[in-house]
C-alpha cells in the first residue's frame, strides 16, 4: 500500500496529479476514452469540495462493498478488473501534511470524511462526508448524520455524514444503491440494523423476483420495501396519487425529514423510474413560516404549519448519479441535472423505513395532534405547528438539557412512560419560535391506535402552564393549573 | 422518591373541563380521515409494483 498526500486544488483541474490519481487506480485492458471518463467523474466529483482541503490517497485499499461486487460480478468477467480502490482521505486546511504520529490531533480534528474510488468507469465509491468539506452551498443545511468508524496512518477516526455511492450500472442502479446507503445508514447508527451489502440485498430480493438479478435492471418500489422488512424496519409507502392536495404529501415527505428518518424517494416521468435518497433540509427561513397555513378543518383556528414550510424550501438529497448533498426542491426535484428529459421528473411516492413497532404513522400523527390542538386547547390560533417523530432516548435527553426547566419538573417529565418512539408537537408564536421557545408539548403514542381510544393515545399534553389528564372516575378530560412555565425550550432536532 | 407530573399541580382544583362531546367528534373525525387514508393505501401498494427504478 502506498500512500501519498494531494492540496485537493490540484485534483479539481486537469493536472498531470490527477492524471497520476488514475493511474495507480486503473491498469490492464482500459482504452484513453474510459481513462478520461473517469478523470472526468473524479475531477467533477473534487470540484464540488472547497479548494482549501488536504488528501491523503491510499492506495491498493481493500473495500468490502467494491469486493462484494467484484467477488459476486467482475472477477466472473472476461475483462480483467482490479481487486483494490483508492482511499482518499479528506482533511480540513489546518491539517499538516508533514505527519508527527505523536500529534494525533492532528489527523483526528482535522479529519472530515473519506472517498473509495473504485477501479471501474463509475468510480465513485462509497464515501461519507462531512457536508462542512463541500462548497458554500452545503453551509446552511441540516441532515441525518451517522459515524461510521474508520481509520487513517493507523490512527482510528470516526467519518461523519449520510452513506452516499454512485451506481455502477452493473450490479447495482440507482434502487439497489438507495437501498444500500439506507441500510449503511441505520446499521450503523442503531443496533437494531446491521449494514448489508449488494450481494445480500439481492439474495432478499430474489425470491421476489421473476428475472435474473445480474446484470441489475433496477427495482421496483415493492422489492425496496420487502427488502427493507426483510432487514428489520417497517416500511410505510405513500404514494402522491392518493392525495388530492398535493402539499399533504409534500407535508408528510417534510415531517420525516424533521423525525431525522432519511427517505427512498421515487422519481418518475413517462420515461424514466430513479430512487434518491432525502436527507435533510437547508435551513428554514423562520418569518417565511407564516406563509404556510392551513385552517383545521373542525374548527376555525389558524395554525400556521411548520412542515409545509420546511416541504417547500430546499431539501437535500443523495442521487447516486450526482455528488452527495445535492440542493432541490420538491416541486422540481431534479433542478440539478442538466439533461432535458430530467425536467419532468416528479416525486411521485416514497417510502419511509419506519422501527417495526411505530404503528401510528405521520398522516394519522399529524391529522390527530392538528385535531387535539383545535378541539381541545383553549389558546394555539396563529400559532406555529410543529409534529415529528423522535425516540425516547433523544426526548429524554432534550428533557435533562433543557435549560428552562427546573429539577423538580425534568423528574418529573423523565418518570412519564413512554414506548421507543413518540410524536412531539410543539406549538409556538412567531416571537417564541425566534427565542426557540414552545408554549405547548403534546406527546402521541406512536404505537397507538390511530382511530379509536383517542385520549389514550395522549402521552402528555401541556399547554401554557396548563397540564391536562384524563379523570377516569368523572370519565372527562380536566387541566391543571401546575408550575410548568408557560413557555419552554423548543426540542433540538433530529437533525445536525 | 423523585417528583411525579401530579406533583407539579399547584392547585387541585381543575380550571378546564373538556366536554365529553369532544372526544366523540375527535373520535368520528380521525375514523372518517382515517378511512379516506386506508382506502387510498390499497392504491398505493398496486400502483407500487409497477414502475421499476433503476436510471
Amino acid at each position: 500500500m502506498k500512500t501519498k498526500y494531494y492540496p485537493i486544488q490540484l485534483l479539481q483541474n486537469d493536472s498531470s496529479e490527477l492524471n497520476e490519481l488514475v493511474e495507480q487506480l486503473l491498469f490492464g485492458d482500459w482504452s484513453s476514452a474510459e481513462i478520461d471518463k473517469v478523470k472526468e467523474n473524479l475531477k467533477y466529483f473534487f470540484c464540488t469540495f472547497r479548494s482549501d482541503l488536504h488528501l491523503i490517497v491510499e492506495s491498493n485499499y481493500v473495500d468490502s462493498v467494491y469486493r462484494d461486487s467484484y467477488y459476486n460480478y467482475y472477477s466472473t468477467k472476461r475483462k480483467n478488473y482490479s481487486r483494490y480502490c483508492l482511499k482518499i482521505s479528506f482533511f480540513d486546511t489546518d491539517f499538516n501534511y508533514n505527519i508527527d504520529f505523536n500529534d494525533v490531533d492532528n489527523i483526528q480534528k482535522n479529519y472530515l470524511g473519506y472517498l473509495i474510488v473504485r477501479p471501474l468507469l463509475k468510480c465513485i465509491g462509497k464515501n461519507i462526508i462531512k457536508p462542512e468539506a463541500k462548497v458554500n452551498y452545503c453551509k446552511d443545511i441540516k441532515i441525518c448524520r451517522v459515524n461510521l468508524e474508520t481509520s487513517c496512518f493507523g490512527v482510528k477516526l470516526k467519518a461523519e455524514g449520510f452513506p452516499h455511492a454512485s451506481q455502477d450500472s452493473e450490479t447495482m442502479t440507482c434502487a439497489e444503491t438507495t437501498l444500500w446507503s439506507l441500510l449503511e445508514y441505520y446499521g450503523n447508527k442503531y443496533n437494531l440494523y446491521k449494514p448489508i451489502n449488494h450481494s445480500e440485498i439481492r439474495r432478499a430480493i430474489e425470491p421476489f423476483s421473476y428475472e435474473r438479478m445480474l446484470p441489475s435492471k433496477g427495482l421496483t418500489y415493492n422489492q425496496i420495501s420487502v427488502a427493507l422488512r426483510e432487514f428489520g424496519f417497517g416500511p410505510k409507502i405513500y404514494l402522491k396519487n392518493n392525495y388530492s392536495n398535493k402539499n399533504k404529501f409534500f407535508e408528510l415527505i417534510a415531517c420525516y425529514i424533521e423525525s431525522g428518518i432519511p427517505l427512498a424517494l421515487a422519481l418518475t416521468n413517462s420515461k424514466l423510474g430513479h430512487a434518491v435518497v432525502c436527507i435533510g433540509r437547508k435551513d428554514v427561513n423562520k418569518q417565511d413560516v407564516t406563509n404556510y397555513s392551513f385552517n383545521t378543518e373542525i374548527n376555525n383556528k389558524k395554525l400556521y404549519n411548520w412542515n409545509l414550510a420546511v416541504a417547500h424550501g430546499e431539501i437535500v438529497f443523495n442521487d447516486d448519479n450526482y455528488p452527495n448533498y445535492q440542493l432541490t426542491i420538491l416541486t422540481k426535484p431534479c433542478s440539478y441535472y442538466t439533461s432535458n428529459e430530467w425536467d419532468t421528473m416528479e416525486v411521485t411516492q416514497f417510502i419511509a423505513p419506519l422501527y417495526n413497532k411505530v404503528y401510528m404513522e405521520a398522516d394519522s400523527a399529524i391529522e390527530l395532534s392538528k385535531s387535539i390542538v383545535d378541539m381541545i386547547i383553549p389558546g394555539g390560533n396563529n400559532n406555529i405547528i410543529k409534529t415529528f417523530l423522535t425516540s425516547c432516548r433523544s426526548y429524554r435527553e432534550y428533557i435533562t438539557k433543557s435549560k428552562s426547566l427546573s429539577n423538580d419538573e425534568k423528574a418529573a417529565l423523565l418518570q412519564i412512560e413512554m414506548p421507543k418512539f413518540v410524536w412531539i408537537t410543539e406549538l409556538s408564536t412567531i416571537d417564541e419560535l425566534n427565542e426557540n421557545k414552545i408554549n405547548t408539548l403534546l406527546i402521541l403514542d406512536a404505537t397507538g391506535s390511530r382511530s379509536s381510544n383517542i385520549y389514550a393515545n395522549i402521552i402528555l399534553l401541556v399547554s401554557e402552564g396548563i397540564f391536562y389528564k384524563y379523570d377516569y372516575i368523572d370519565k372527562v378530560l380536566k387541566g391543571y393549573k401546575t408550575s410548568f412555565p408557560k413557555t419552554f425550550d423548543a426540542f433540538k432536532g433530529n437533525l445536525k | 422518591m423523585y417528583t411525579t407530573i401530579d406533583e407539579l399541580i399547584t392547585d387541585n382544583k381543575n380550571i378546564v373541563e373538556i366536554d365529553n362531546s369532544v372526544e366523540k367528534r375527535l373520535l368520528q373525525h380521525m375514523e372518517k380521515y382515517m378511512a379516506d387514508v386506508e382506502h387510498n393505501e390499497t392504491q398505493a401498494y398496486n400502483y407500487a409494483t409497477q414502475i421499476i427504478l433503476n436510471c
